[in-house]
């Protein structure tokens, strides 16, 4: 049988480069209370398993997990909290609910990056102490590392990672969430200040705060619940080894075999035309165009030259990072996967407003982790 | 919506600074050990080499990770090292403005896997191009410790 599993409802708060007025967990009480109100359920009753995914030192409490109950309706109920991108979060509902340990799942993500003091020290001390912490330098080094070997082995011209830029953040200018959404030039983004050569600020995402919580469900379960399902047809995540040395600078292998599985799960043969939007990892420029490569949607070394020609425009042949993507929104940090799947979902229910894609009915999301990880998630989408 | 009540007055939204003091003794371990004592003390780079699949790792390691058996063959390298990346960073760790650009490559070694990332000596980065032969600089023998800081840079091979 194939694999299906529904998202029955949304909801988020924040979007913004500050949240003063509100604490953590009452961002993520608004978030929950909108997605338990879009999926006609009560937290209280019929949840069977929460799932949140932080990290410690963002939160800046050691042991955060345990401070996720109370806003999301879930004290004295089945939680865990998944150390990762929020898109591995959904991967582990589905498996609560396939597993029929759960008909009703939750998964909640968030970014508070404005209480950080220091976030550019967070990023650094996630680098191997013993190999990689002996250089006083903006993290942001592995991403020009990573940048320069993609340009050299995919033949891509240096100004298509612009173009990138320029795409995204004019698509947010659509977007009620977007943050960062403007008209540039391609001039404007190259002669932007270094970030990590080649990399300049302009191609480089900044970090803004917001909650994002889904409601899943089994097939059974989510026929009962609305009428604006839209399903999990595959799924699948990867880590590549954390060693950087010994990684692949040039290619995201980790999204490719992340999507090889949530691909064959999905029974997804030709990706090039099987999706009618794709929201896909741009931390950083060149990110989009590694895992576009990786994720088929594109030849290897020929998704600059397509992103220059319009080819994922929002109304070119495959729509990329329609939202504005996180060089547009913003980067949620871990909630940077759910976020993506939020902007497919209300693509797929035809609530983008202004955004909208028409007849949108397939779509992929995939989720990147940051620097300096090599783990991906990679979801398929049907409405 | 959700939140009955919010704050109105930007005065109202308060906070507090704190901050989380953490230390650590990080262990080098087995492998990490023999690597540190091989720099400190005859200045080369110890690197494994794995039984099946003949891969040789820079720095040395005890687990092959594509074969997850242990690597007994532990040899100091003396194979030219390259650029195989680099880029140019204009701010400390902490975000602030450095004086000057440091210029940061992923250095490899022929035939081996892995590698070492650290500064490149040259005076500006159009200078460098990928696959640039480059040699360590390494600090005098007596005030090495086996850490990588006591390679000062990679430069390039005249
Ligand atoms: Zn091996």
């Amino acid at each position: 049988m194939p694999f299906k599993i529904g998202i029955v409802g949304v909801g988020y708060a924040g979007f913004d480069t500050m949240t003063p007025g509100l604490s953590t967990r009452e961002l993520m009480f608004e978030a929950a209370s909108r997605a338990y109100a879009d999926a006609g359920i009560d937290p209280r009753k019929d949840v069977q398993s929460f799932i949140c995914c932080t990290e410690d030192f963002w939160e800046g409490i050691s042991i955060t997990d345990e401070y996720m109950p109370d806003q999301l309706g879930a004290v004295l109920r089945p939680l865990c909290t998944v150390s990762s991108d929020g898109l591995v979060g959904v991967a582990t509902a589905c498996m609560h609910i396939a597993s029929g340990l759960a008909d009703v799942a939750v998964v909640e993500s968030h970014s508070k990056a404005s209480d950080v003091v220091n976030p550019n020290e967070i990023m650094s001390f996630g680098f191997d102490p013993v190999y990689n912490r002996h250089l006083d330098v903006d993290p942001r080094f592995l991403a020009g590392l990573e940048m320069t070997r993609y340009l050299k082995d995919s033949g891509t011209k240096r100004e298509y990672c612009a173009d990138v830029a320029v795409k995204n953040k004019k698509n947010a200018l659509s977007n009620t969430r977007g943050v960062y959404g403007t008209n540039l030039s391609r001039e404007t983004v190259l002669a932007s200040p270094n970030a990590a050569a080649p990399l300049t600020e302009l191609e480089s995402s900044k970090v803004i705060d917001g909650s994002i919580v889904m409601v899943l469900a089994s097939a059974e379960k989510a026929k009962k619940l609305g009428d604006h399902t839209v399903w999990v047809r595959g799924i699948g995540w990867s880590s590549d080894t954390p060693v950087i040395e010994d990684r692949d600078l040039a290619t995201a292998a980790y999204a490719e075999q992340a999507a090889a599985r949530a691909y064959k799960m999905a029974d997804v043969r030709a990706p090039v035309s099987a999706f009618d939007l794709a929201e896909v990892d741009d931390t950083y420029s060149y990110k989009e165009l590694q895992h576009l490569e990786a994720l088929k949607l594109a030849a290897k070394g020929k998704a600059g030259r397509m992103v220059d020609s319009g080819s994922f425009d929002r109304n070119g042949k495959l729509p990329v990072n329609a939202s504005g993507g996180s060089l547009g929104v913003g980067h949620l940090l871990e909630a940077t996967g759910l976020h993506r799947l939020l902007e497919a979902i209300l693509q797929l229910r035809g609530q983008a407003g202004q955004l909208q894609i028409p007849g949108a009915r397939k779509a992929v999301v995939q989720s990147w982790r940051g620097i300096p990880t090599a783990t991906g998630a990679v979801a398929v989408l049907g409405n | 919506m959700p939140v009955f009540e919010k704050l109105s007055q930007s005065s109202q939204a308060r906070h507090w600074n704190d901050s989380i003091p953490l230390e650590y003794h990080y262990t080098a371990g087995v492998a990490g050990e023999e690597f540190r004592r091989e720099l400190r003390d005859n200045g080369r780079f110890l690197a494994a080499k794995c039984s099946k699949c003949k891969s040789t790792y820079v720095p040395a390691r005890l687990f092959c990770p594509q074969c997850f058996i242990e690597m007994k063959d532990m040899f100091p390298i003396n194979n030219p090292g390259y650029v195989q990346s680099f880029t140019a960073v204009d701010r400390s760790r902490d975000g602030s403005k450095a004086e000057h650009p440091t210029i940061v490559a992923l250095v490899r070694f022929e035939s081996a896997k892995g590698g070492i990332i650290h500064r490149l000596q040259v005076d500006r980065s159009d200078q460098v191009v990928l696959g640039m032969r480059v040699h360590p600089l390494l600090k005098d023998k007596f005030s090495r410790t086996g850490a990588l800081d006591d390679i000062l840079a990679f430069k390039p091979l005249e």
